[in-house]
């Protein structure tokens, strides 16, 4: 299952959402999570690793992809990308064809294979989207994150045929992630006909803050505040997502 | 009802039946069921190419459109045309001309997927509908087919010679709302620019080509009722 995590406009907290939902998810799935910002690395910062061998290498010497993968040190792993690599913010078709393959191949190894993708909606970003099965789409309450979200859907939707979203208002409390999702999904269903589903909201949390300061997961940090029960909320949402309850007990 | 069906219903009925025909007279239905299947085939496919003819696909365009309205689904069209075809018949003669045909039909059978469907659209002229295939699928199936061509000698071994195509791709959009005739005219536009610009060539070549001549991505309409996102009071 591969699920990206994307929201149109930068910096509403994608990264630090994947970092954590991964921690989140890590004790019962494999899980791999990739920084899908090729060229412009992010999730080694947030976790403090400092990887030798990155999609770079991948991508640009032919590495096999098994060899960039690393182990975060929280009980899932991580696909690094490269710090300042122009070639790789715009991969051309062979390039995603390898990745493609290679993503492919170690669907086999994981349960959960996580995209954070980077801002925007350029090409590579539209392209990790399109991968995914499910597209967790991360606002803001802000007329800005709103309509970037918006525009994203309805592109992937227009486009590419893309249906299955989720969406999950950060830096929101749960009433106004609430109202906001009621309002967004009024419109995406008046316009694009789609209902997306809720996966949520996260507080605004200091706490939060320290802990991408110390580079380290909220989750390792501080697994009580307000922002990290939220997560484990989410994270719990997500799995029953994919895994209908019951399923485990019918099929005996 | 699609004809397969009708037909497949029919065998059931006669299967569950059979005891209590007569022998003769149940064969006799068999025969006559072989015969349609075979008239039907001879009905959609085209006999020098064995791709589907125009009649067929003139129907399963039409299916798609109203699939893809209904459940919100895309698809894509590309539609090819030889370059210099008429060249190729003056010069070498109708045979090596209908050759030319046969093996890029037989090209394009192996070189799009089985759910794809593929047509001889006019003299020249092929078409293949990709089901559930974005614009950025369609465009790199239209590259490997270029690919492939390309690859391929055509004509007698001692005077062979190179074929090329101009291709369009267009993707169609639920919710554009396109009739199929507005729809094929879009492609057959883009087939003709392809051809303007000077042979061998795919158009749009680019997502960003595709979308220049675009209104933006969203209406007015849609930023005023996003404004109501924000602006509740409640």
């Amino acid at each position: 299952m591969m699920i990206s995590i994307t929201s149109g406009k930068g910096g509403v907290g994608k990264t630090s959402l994947a970092v954590n939902l991964a921690l989140a998810l890590a004790p019962s799935h494999r899980v791999l999570l990739v920084d899908a910002d090729l060229g412009l690395a992010n999730v080694d910062v947030m976790l403090s690793l400092a990887p030798p061998v990155t999609v770079r290498h991948v991508l640009l010497e032919g590495r096999p992809i098994r060899e960039a993968i690393i182990d975060s040190g929280y009980g899932f792993d991580v696909l690094p990308a490269a710090s300042g690599i122009v070639e790789l913010a715009q991969p051309d078709s062979e390039m995603k064809g390898v990745l493609e393959l290679g993503l492919k191949e170690l669907a086999e190894d994981y349960d959960l294979i996580l995209f954070d993708t980077g801002a925007g909606i350029s090409p590579v970003v539209l392209w990790f989207n399109c991968l995914s099965e499910y597209i967790l789409v991360v606002f803001t309450p802000e007329p800005t994150s709103i309509t970037d979200a918006y525009a994203l859907i309805k592109v992937l939707f227009r486009d590419y045929g893309q249906k299955n979203f989720l969406l999950l208002a950060n830096q929101a409390s749960e009433k106004e992630g609430e109202q906001y999702y009621a309002h967004l999904t009024r419109v995406i269903n008046h316009y694009l006909g789609l209902s997306p589903r809720y996966l949520g909201a996260i507080p605004k949390d200091l706490e939060l803050e320290r802990s991408v300061r110390l580079q380290k997961p909220l989750l390792a940090y501080k697994r009580d505040s307000k922002a990290a029960k939220a997560i484990l909320e989410i994270a719990e949402r997500l799995s029953r997502l994919f895994h209908p309850k019951g399923l485990d007990d019918t099929a005996s | 009802m699609q004809f397969e069906e009708r037909l497949a219903r029919i065998k059931a009925f006669l299967r569950e039946k059979a005891n209590s025909c007569d022998e003769e007279l149940l064969r006799c239905i068999e025969e006559l069921l072989k015969i349609c299947q075979e008239l039907y085939t001879q009905a959609s496919v085209d006999f020098l190419t064995g791709l589907y003819n125009r009649r067929f696909f003139d129907r399963e365009l039409e299916l798609a459109v109203e699939r893809a309205q209904r459940e919100r689904l895309v698809f894509s069209l590309i539609l090819m045309d030889i370059d210099h075809f008429k060249t190729i018949n003056d010069r070498y003669g109708h045979v090596v001309g209908d050759e030319v045909l046969k093996r890029l039909g037989a090209l394009i059978k192996t070189t799009f997927r089985k759910i794809d469907i593929p047509a001889r659209y006019g003299g020249e002229e092929f078409a293949v509908i990709l089901p559930g295939t974005g614009f950025e699928g369609a465009l790199s199936a239209a590259r490997r087919f270029q690919k492939r061509l390309s690859q391929e000698e055509f004509g007698p071994p001692e005077n062979t010679f190179k074929v090329t195509v101009s291709m369009g791709v267009g993707t169609y959009r639920p919710l554009s709302k396109l009739s199929v005739q507005e729809f094929l005219k879009e492609v057959d536009r883009f087939l003709y620019q392809a051809k303007e610009a000077g042979r061998n060539q795919i158009f749009p070549s680019s997502l960003e080509d595709k979308f220049a001549p675009e209104p933006e991505g969203i209406s007015l309409e849609e930023r005023q009722a996003l404004r109501g996102v924000w602006l509740h009071d409640d």
